[in-house]
């Protein structure tokens, strides 16, 4: 009986402190930023193992077909960009707006840990607000867009990964200029959604970000189209992308100011 | 009777927090990679009992919801009333046996996901489980449950089965 009794002392407990952190955003937050804190150090150390170099060397197909690969990746991120650039010259005719545009400073940072959960999809950086991190900065690579800073210490931040359900980005086809909101799908696709039932949308047309709702500079690289279906409703269709970033092999990364 | 030692507890699933979001990224399969803390859960919850579950999951879900994005309390709940349930079943389960780690390490996966989307739709609009089942929880809970006969052969080697303790 005394140990019943315990046990649902104990989950009563639980239940309240669990609620507690559930209902209380500064209390919750204040926590995580301790704990990430605290967990930096060991995370680093524990990140770097697998960056030593192999035991066994590669073959020389291997590299080369690595080499080819990542040209093939930058000439596709090349590419993206001057048809960005070419299609900004005829609408704005103005090149200046366009470098003006591209000229925003990036603090880089390094990815210390990917999300422990699988219903998010998150990762922390060795950024934080010592370094000019702030809540909502846009992250990229070289080769596209990563996510948004959700949450920010002195020393660490975590950033939402496109591919989070929470994540929602306001985006552009390149290529016929419709407008739709990109949401992450827990899974290796996004999914652009609200796209106009008329919507000239194809596959591999490429989705850049909108601009539109001030937290991602306009004309970063999400993804390419790879699937166009109709909305149960018949009210719009929606597109699956494959981001343009590798986000399952993220290591260093640029926080856009 | 010799019990189990807490700090070599809490310095376990710290580390298995970190290897978690860090070095298991190299055999992750997709966004699936095996759940260390989730099998730590069931090893301490069948070999120490109830209350013991419900410290671990409630130590476990805390690391969870520190390393993820996902709203803090939630592991923490649901993970503390997994190792609870488990816990009742000390004396009918034997850790040492692989069967059993594996079928319970799957059945308890795939339940412990069920109840944390369950949760999780009270506070957020998410998908219908049924989206994430054969993409996501399935997956998850096979790569687990194949994983944990190495996990319990680690626990076991620092925490030894109460049935070897001295007395």
């Amino acid at each position: 009986m005394v140990f019943f009794r315990k046990k649902a002392f104990v989950l009563l407990f639980l239940v309240v402190v669990s609620l507690i952190f559930l209902f209380s955003p500064g209390l919750k937050g204040a926590a995580k930023i301790f704990f990430m804190h605290v967990l930096k150090a060991p995370l680093k150390i524990a990140d770097a193992i697998p960056k030593f170099p192999s035991i066994f060397p590669k073959s020389k197909l291997v590299k080369e077909n690595i080499l080819l690969k990542e040209k093939i990746k930058e000439l596709d991120a090349q590419i993206s960009e001057l048809k960005e650039i070419e299609k900004e010259n005829q609408r704005l005719r103005s090149l200046l707006d366009f470098k003006k545009r591209r000229e925003f400073s990036v603090i880089s940072a390094q990815v210390i840990a990917r999300d422990a959960s699988i219903w998010s999809d998150t990762a922390i950086i060795d950024k934080g607000r010592k370094s000019g991190i702030t809540p909502n900065m846009a992250v990229v690579t070289e080769d596209g867009l990563v996510g948004r800073i959700t949450e920010v210490g002195s020393t660490v931040s975590r950033v939402l990964l496109v591919t989070d359900p929470e994540s929602r980005v306001g985006a552009i086809l390149q290529d016929s200029r419709e407008l739709g909101i990109v949401e992450g799908t827990l899974r290796s696709i996004l999914k652009m959604r609200y796209l106009n039932i008329d919507a000239d949308v194809k596959e591999g047309d490429a989705v850049l970000t909108s601009g539109f709702g001030g937290n991602f500079p306009k004309g970063i690289l999400i993804g390419k189209v790879i699937k166009v279906e109709m909305d149960k409703s018949k009210l719009y269709k929606y597109a699956y992308i494959k981001p343009a970033v590798n986000l399952g092999k993220l290591e260093e990364i640029l926080c856009v100011k | 009777m010799r019990e189990v030692n807490k700090l070599v507890l809490i310095i376990t699933c710290v580390v298995f927090a970190i290897l978690q979001s860090s070095v298991l990224n190299i055999i992750k399969i997709g966004r699936i990679r095996p759940d260390l803390l989730l099998v730590a859960v069931i090893f301490y919850a069948i070999s120490e009992g109830a209350l013991f579950g419900l410290f671990v999951g409630i130590l476990c879900g805390f690391l969870i919801d520190v390393l993820s994005g996902t709203l803090f309390g939630l592991s923490i709940f649901t993970l503390g009333i997994t190792g609870l349930v488990i816990g009742s079943y000390k004396n009918k389960l034997d850790r040492d046996t692989v069967a059993i780690q594996v079928v319970l390490t799957f059945i308890v996966a795939l339940l412990w996901q069920a109840f944390y989307h369950f949760v999780l739709n009270l506070f957020l609009k998410t998908s219908s489980l049924g989206n994430y089942l054969f993409n996501l929880i399935l997956p998850y809970a096979i790569y687990t449950a194949a994983f944990s006969p190495v996990v319990f052969f680690i626990l076991s080697r620092l925490s030894p089965s109460p049935k070897y303790r001295q007395i």
